[in-house]
């Protein structure tokens, strides 16, 4: 290699500013781009969802197997097919927050999501994916939560978000009342079809988790700084991303010392899977299930998210189709 | 012989990194603690220190036996450190030569720390585990260099977009899932890497100079039958056995410092003529040792009893009550707690959460490297009861994972000044959120629609879970204390 001189320094270094010039235009050009294209999309979004075009439909099954009652919710709401496209990747979000064995029911039943999955790639998904972030020990999370079992060579990618900043994307709210961006895992922005799958619980600071408050374990913020007017942020976060699909886990239900239960006596046996497009309508169909007998205008989370126009939680403008196995 | 020597070494040194990398992993056929268990200089300290006995250090006796047939057969063979040093040595003296020939005095000092070991564990302190090699060599490798390669390797798999390689390496336990840290820690790479570095003025240095744990043996070897033998008919005084020993036995006119041999077997390889061997046979040669003069042990014996109160009494040791001091669980009493603790690292490493920290002297000298919990760190696992299987000598008990889950680790207090909903008036709650106990030790009221956190003490185990993840920046809004004051 040629030795430089003064010139040539001073030439390439000429160059080498301009370029930097530029590219730093480029990139605020770039980002004031962003928000049009956000704000497209939330027209868009709110275009579909807001115009009380035909009622939402929430599918409630209830039965003695797991598996059974998914695959019948979710035929009631004419399959995973039209979710799901080929070779599209799904990302599943499924509770698996604490390290508790399923039974104590502060985390999605495997076998759910599991059934979720199979059907995922049965409608010829390239990839399924679970993204979960988790409050105690990641592995030993997956290892007492029953998914580590459940889903040997079920061919299932896990995603175990950490805090590395890389993971997660900056995504605008617009609408956000509490929130004006918020970091969301780049697995889930950039997937097809993205499902969630929270289990119905207590919970001390929402009173409820279910769909909204799950879409916590896919934001890359201190989840500890998103607990004040914690409805509010949540109903933000959806605003941001909204899940196509909603399938909660009320087989077995905790009633009592949410999120993360522990006594065998606070379990309720419900046996129901609820799904809907409509997470919010999901959320609030749950309210009502009999051990908790609240409605959706108790729990900040579903009313913050109504109230935002994100999704409908009168249940008498919801379509809820029943069905016992 | 040389060759077998160092492959029984190699195997040792990697059963010492596997068994620090997989505690639970080969637990079942071999316990994580081996090395400690089965080391007799801790035995014994701990024995004497705490006027107890621990059934684990049955396996000393295995160390005790072996050297009172065939010598320092641990310090040559087996010692983690030993090996270190050897493979230092290998390093920046490929042609090892010895040129310092031994200094009496420098020699006498392992037998003085012994000695100081000893008579303060009569005293009812156990410090041998600041001093004994095995000890040394775990936390240098463990609480230092392993978080440092930890560090490395992930840093540099990041920056070279090779991210993908992190989580294998996490799946089998080459790297650790978290960012594991240990106050403090550079003080074992800076103790590890002394005792290297001054293997370039002499191989071995500690070993020959320094080492109880050699001292001990030493003196364990006295009697051994596996002896070195100079066959004078054959030897033609080519000086080679001096050239290559690391521990300098043979003096000048051949005689032999007997005890100082770690029956490493260079000499006999290397001797021209077989006229050096290692035999059952004790031959006339002139034997010399380096035991110290009853003066230097009288003196020794003064200064080291003088130093149990010193060490004990002379750090500011009442402070109690402002101190974090909480135990690891099942510790209920302090004082037993440090005569049993060999401050060997073994609960810190095994800690999932990387809650358990060593002591500096923040809590006295005496305390020094032995663990407490630090939640704001790691918070006690609610499903974990690793540390007190790992520990070597029963400072912490040894308990089942539902008897550790009710154990009282200290309780949580609410910090009201900093607490969100009381000094903020916003909500919070997270730490109620979190708290793991199916009962929930912390519950709210309301209160002009806002949630009020408060503790129930009958519920709450200490574990710091809450305290870790309190949102409050800083000093934690609520913090664990311990239940009483240690009384030291």
């Amino acid at each position: 290699m040629k030795d430089l001189n003064r010139r040539q320094f001073l030439k390439s270094l000429s160059v080498l500013g301009v370029g930097v010039a530029t590219s730093n235009y480029l990139k605020v050009r770039g980002q004031d781009q962003k928000p049009d294209d956000a704000k497209k999309s939330a027209e868009g979004g709110s275009a579909s969802g807001g115009k009380p075009e035909p009622k939402p439909m929430v599918a409630v099954v209830e039965g003695n197997k797991p598996a059974e009652i998914t695959l019948a919710a979710l035929g009631i709401l004419g399959g995973i097919d039209k979710f799901v496209k080929k070779d599209s990747v799904v990302v599943l979000k499924p509770n698996i927050a604490w390290e508790k064995p399923m039974e104590l029911a502060a985390t999605t039943n495997p076998e759910i999501v599991l059934t979720v999955a199979k059907e995922c790639f049965k409608a010829g998904a390239k990839k399924v994916k679970i993204v979960e972030r988790v409050c105690n020990d990641p592995k030993k999370c997956f290892q007492i939560c029953g998914f580590e079992n459940t889903f040997q060579k079920s061919g299932v990618e896990f995603v175990l978000l950490t805090n590395d900043p890389k993971e997660y994307k900056e995504v605008k709210i617009p609408n956000g009342k509490e929130l004006q961006s918020i970091l969301i895992a780049k697995d889930v922005l950039e997937c097809d079809t993205f499902i969630n799958i929270p289990i119905a619980k207590h919970h001390a600071t929402a009173k409820l988790t279910l769909g909204i408050k799950n879409l916590m374990g896919i934001v890359g913020v201190d989840r500890r700084l998103l607990h004040h007017n914690l409805g509010q942020k949540m109903a933000d976060i959806l605003s941001a991303i909204k899940p196509h699909l909603t399938i909660i886990d009320a087989y077995r239900v905790l009633v009592r010392n949410g999120p993360t239960g522990g006594n065998p006596k606070d379990v309720a046996a419900v046996r129901k899977v609820i799904a809907s497009v409509d997470t919010v309508a999901a959320d609030s169909y749950a309210c009502t299930l009999k051990p908790f007998s609240l409605e959706g205008k108790n729990v900040s989370c579903v009313q913050a998210a109504y109230d935002m126009g994100l999704g409908e939680m009168n249940l008498d403008k919801i379509d809820i189709v029943e069905k016992k196995l | 012989m040389i060759y077998f020597r160092r492959i029984v070494q190699a195997i040792f040194l990697a059963l010492f990194f596997l068994l620090m990398l997989y505690p639970d992993l080969v637990t079942s056929i071999i316990p994580a603690n081996l090395f400690f268990i089965s080391n007799p200089l801790l035995a014994i300290s701990t024995i004497i220190a705490s006027r107890s006995f621990h059934m684990a250090f049955i396996a000393s006796g295995v160390i005790i036996i072996m050297t009172i047939f065939l010598g320092r057969i641990f310090c040559g063979w087996l010692c983690p450190l030993g090996t270190t040093m050897d493979i230092f040595t290998k390093i920046t003296h490929p042609k090892y030569k010895n040129t310092n020939p031994a200094n009496p005095y420098l020699r006498q000092i392992k037998y003085f720390v012994l000695l100081a070991i000893i008579l303060v564990a009569v005293f009812g302190a156990n410090i041998a585990g600041w001093f004994d090699p095995i000890t040394i060599a775990f936390k240098g490798y463990a609480l230092s260099l392993y978080p440092a390669m930890d560090y490395l390797l992930k840093g540099v798999f990041t920056n070279l977009g090779l991210k993908s390689f992190i989580s294998p390496l996490n799946d089998i336990g080459i790297l650790d899932t978290h960012s594991v840290l240990f106050h403090n820690s550079i003080i074992f790479f800076l103790i590890l890497a002394g005792i290297l570095l001054v293997t370039l003025y002499q191989a071995r240095f500690w070993c020959r100079n320094l080492c109880p744990l050699g001292a001990l043996l030493a003196l364990l070897s006295k009697w051994r039958f596996l002896n070195l033998v100079i066959g004078r008919h054959l030897c033609t005084e080519c000086r080679r056995c001096q050239a290559v020993c690391k521990t300098d036995v043979f003096n000048e006119d051949f005689s032999l410092n007997d005890e100082e041999c770690i029956q490493c077997f260079a000499c006999v390889t290397k001797c021209a003529k077989s006229g050096v061997t290692l035999g059952f046979s004790k031959d006339k040669s002139k034997r010399t040792s380096f035991l110290p003069s009853r003066r230097g042990l009288l003196i020794a014996s003064g200064l080291s009893i003088l130093s149990v109160p010193l060490l004990k009494r002379s750090f500011g040791l009442k402070l109690g009550p402002s101190l974090p001091r909480l135990r690891p669980p099942g510790v209920s009493r302090e004082e037993e707690f440090l005569s049993k603790c060999q401050r060997c690292g073994e609960c810190m490493k095994v800690c999932p959460t990387n809650g358990l920290q060593p002591l500096l002297a923040e809590s006295g000298l005496y305390a020094m490297f032995s663990p407490i919990l630090v939640p704001r760190i790691g918070n006690c696992r609610y499903y974990c009861n690793n540390c007190g299987q790992a520990c070597p000598s029963g400072a912490i008990p040894a308990m089942e994972l539902g008897d550790k889950q009710e154990w009282k680790i200290g309780r949580a207090y609410f910090d009201t000044t900093r607490c969100i909903p009381y000094a903020n008036k916003e909500h919070c709650l997270t730490c109620e959120e979190f708290c793991p106990v199916p009962e929930k030790a912390i519950e709210h009221i309301v209160k002009d629609g806002l949630e009020y956190p408060y503790l129930v003490k009958e519920r709450c185990i200490g574990c710091g879970l809450c305290e870790k993840v309190c949102p409050v920046q800083g000093l934690a809004a609520i913090r664990v204390s311990p239940l009483k004051d240690a009384e030291l």
